[in-house]
């Protein structure tokens, strides 16, 4: 504990909250200013690329629901390896990291099943089937509303990051049952079309803005996730902070 | 007419897809704000945690933490 420098010099130096906090000031504005160029550029080519011969216009959906799509399971993959990081480490930052990242994954599997439907509709001639694929994403979506609601209602985050992490991991089995749903089972929804054996089978005038989308919601959540963590460690210091408080005008007023 | 009709769909994926990032955004952006607003006024009243206290030197490693 004698080391009070806030250099990053090792990859364990990164667990320590203080050392964090540092490096995340540091890096934020670069994520941020990253992000919006990279949207800038994948919004631009998303509307002045040319529409699909069959399905038009509605082929730009594409690029928002494909991203937010590869982010929901991302997103859960993120967690799932912060709940083993805190299962097996018992480390305080690994439950920061699951913690903060769920809303941010419920919003991007919001954005996937909205867009999904309103993609669906015109193209499918439905909103909604209760298909392999359509379903394990909205089960997905549950239980990051589920764990919200869990850490939510518990007051010790501590205590609360052991059972939420075997939550996680049990829920994990979730990910490869969205991923290989369309190829185990007879969906309305297409098999994958970018990330499979023999490369895309999307065309290069589709796949550039698909892939600049793709990047730039990658650098989003990443840049949104390295926030909400450092909210997270002032968020638990605020109230350690308030316990020392509350101790120290206990014992005043007994003296 | 029917291009038109489609138009809405993309459109409506687009407009709710900015509200949601929309409030992801302005959600991380207002508890960051909050919590480091929550922590000045803490600091200034002169608490400390243990471990600030223990990498601070002198006066601020001493028992008596609140000044009010």
């Amino acid at each position: 504990m004698t080391d009070t420098s806030l250099a990053i010099r090792s990859f364990s130096d990164l667990a320590n909250p203080a050392k964090f906090i540092a490096l995340a000031g540091k890096l934020i504005p670069w994520m941020a200013g990253v992000t919006a160029i990279l949207f800038a550029v994948g919004l631009w080519l998303c509307f002045t690329t040319e529409g699909d011969y069959q399905q038009g216009e509605t082929v730009r959906i594409m690029y928002i629901h494909v991203p937010a799509a590869w982010l929901s399971m991302m997103c859960y993959t993120i967690m799932a390896a912060s709940a083993v990081g805190t299962l097996v480490w018992r480390h305080p930052l690994a439950d920061v990291s699951a913690r903060v990242a769920a809303p941010l994954g419920a919003a991007f599997t919001f954005v996937a099943l909205v867009t999904g439907s309103l993609w669906g509709k015109p193209m499918w001639g439905t909103w909604w089937v209760w298909d392999a694929r359509l379903t394990s994403v909205f089960i997905l979506f549950l239980m990051y509303l589920g764990l919200i609601a869990f850490n939510r209602a518990m007051d010790d985050p501590s205590r609360a990051a052991r059972v939420s992490a075997v939550m996680i991991l049990i829920g994990f089995v979730n990910i490869p049952i969205i991923k290989f749903s369309v190829d185990w089972f007879n969906t309305l929804h297409q098999p994958a079309s970018v990330v499979r054996m023999g490369g895309p089978a999307v065309d290069p005038e589709f796949l550039r803005p698909l892939l600049v989308m793709a990047i730039a919601f990658t650098m989003l959540f990443f840049t949104l996730h390295m926030m909400a963590m450092r909210t997270e460690i002032w968020r638990r210091r605020v109230a350690a902070m308030r316990r020392i408080a509350a101790r120290s005008a206990a014992r005043g007023q007994e003296g | 007419m029917e291009l038109a009709h489609n138009e809405g769909y993309v459109l409506a994926s687009y407009a709710i897809t900015l509200v949601a990032m929309i409030v992801i955004i302005g959600w991380v952006l207002l508890d960051s704000r909050g919590r480091q607003r929550e922590l000045k006024r803490l600091e200034e009243t002169g608490i400390r945690r243990r471990s600030a206290r223990t990498a601070a030197t002198g006066e601020a490693a001493t028992e008596k933490t609140i000044d009010a």
